[in-house]
């Protein structure tokens, strides 16, 4: 029975170790926020603003290198 | 990123990497704020984002209100959300809103109505690429550039104010007029492009910023961009330079920064490469 709970202890034990480790911030998580070089996708803005944009019958060309707005 | 990136280097500045730590209780350890602080390439985690802007707000407050800056993360949050949600109306409302508060307080805090306009021309820059017909194009230029000349004109009366901040917001007319003109497919040799470009002497402002602030990669980046597309050899080398002196890895033309494409992939970069970085004739 000792023996048992001793097991179960450690079993608790480990899985508050995994828990602990996963609130850890990860290197590869997005980050949450851009402040400066902000890009938005055109995709984003047909998404935001479908009622500005010719997005359902020619979707609008993408560069990927346009030059980001600085805040 | 590079705002993590440059925030890091600028409290670096302040302070050791011992004193660094001794900033926060629990957050990252030297080893990983060294490589976020080496590598332009480097994704730090939300955790280290999150504490290096509170760390940076603290040493390096920004001038304009913090109300009006959160109203900022607020319409990033909007743009920037889950693929599946659409904040088109929150974002016309927020529009609305600006627009209000801006005609209700005009003149009475300068920097508040600055940092509104400047967010008006956010919302209009940002619909920019999605824009094909060339009226609504201009149209929409036109309101961005607006706002962010709304925004300049009260910063330049404000002295205290650094030349960064300007700096910024000419950068973002100028982006506004060569991505709208990359829409158009006359880049830069659009007459409206070039005009501003001289008129805010880009290049040599440029070069003032990055004396300040000689790790800011991006801004680097910018000016080889507009050197090579310039055909401009002498500045091409200095910003490349710039580049290398930010991290040997920009060596590697095919090098990719945090959210950013390989110099040899952008077409704004071909005439710096095949004429200046890598000559095909021996000796130059």
């Amino acid at each position: 029975m000792y023996k048992f709970l001793r097991l179960i202890a450690a079993a608790l034990l480990c899985l508050q170790l995994i828990s602990c480790a996963s609130e850890q911030s990860p290197e590869s998580e997005q980050p949450s926020e851009q402040k400066e070089g902000v890009t938005i996708s055109p995709q984003d803005v047909c998404r935001h603003f479908p009622e500005h944009v010719d997005c359902k019958d020619q979707p609008a060309s993408e560069d990927d290198d346009d030059m980001k707005r600085l805040r | 990123m590079p705002t993590t990136f440059n925030k890091i280097h600028r409290l670096k500045n302040l302070w050791t990497w011992e004193t660094f730590i001794e900033q926060y209780g629990v957050g990252p350890d030297i080893k990983t704020l060294k490589t976020a602080y080496r590598y332009p390439h480097h994704k730090p985690s939300r955790h280290t984002v999150a504490l290096v802007d509170k760390l940076h707000d603290r040493e390096f407050p920004g001038p304009f209100p913090a109300e009006v800056d959160g109203l900022m993360d607020i319409y990033e949050s909007f743009i920037r959300s889950d693929k599946k949600k659409d904040y088109g109306s929150e974002i016309q409302k927020l529009e609305s809103y600006i627009s209000f508060e801006i005609e209700r307080g005009r003149s009475q805090l300068p920097l508040r109505d600055a940092r509104f306009y400047w967010l008006l021309g956010d919302i209009c820059f940002d619909r920019i690429p999605a824009y094909r017909n060339v009226d609504e194009l201009d149209r929409l230029k036109a309101r961005a550039i607006a706002h962010y000349q709304q925004a300049l004109a009260i910063i330049e009366c404000e002295t205290e104010l650094s030349e960064l901040v300007k700096y910024k917001a000419r950068q973002n007319i100028l982006a506004c007029h060569l991505n709208a003109a990359k829409r158009k497919g006359s880049w830069v040799e659009d007459k409206e492009t070039l005009d501003y470009f001289e008129q805010s002497d880009f290049l040599g402002k440029t070069k003032e910023v990055l004396s300040l602030e000689p790790f800011n990669w991006n801004i680097a980046r910018n000016g080889l961009r507009f050197a090579s597309m310039l055909h401009d050899q002498l500045n091409v080398r200095y910003f490349y330079n710039q580049l290398i002196n930010v991290s040997k890895l920009f060596q590697n033309l095919d090098y990719e920064p945090y959210e950013t494409p390989a110099l040899s992939r952008s077409s704004d970069f071909q005439w710096a490469i095949e004429n200046v970085l890598m000559p095909s004739t021996p000796g130059n």
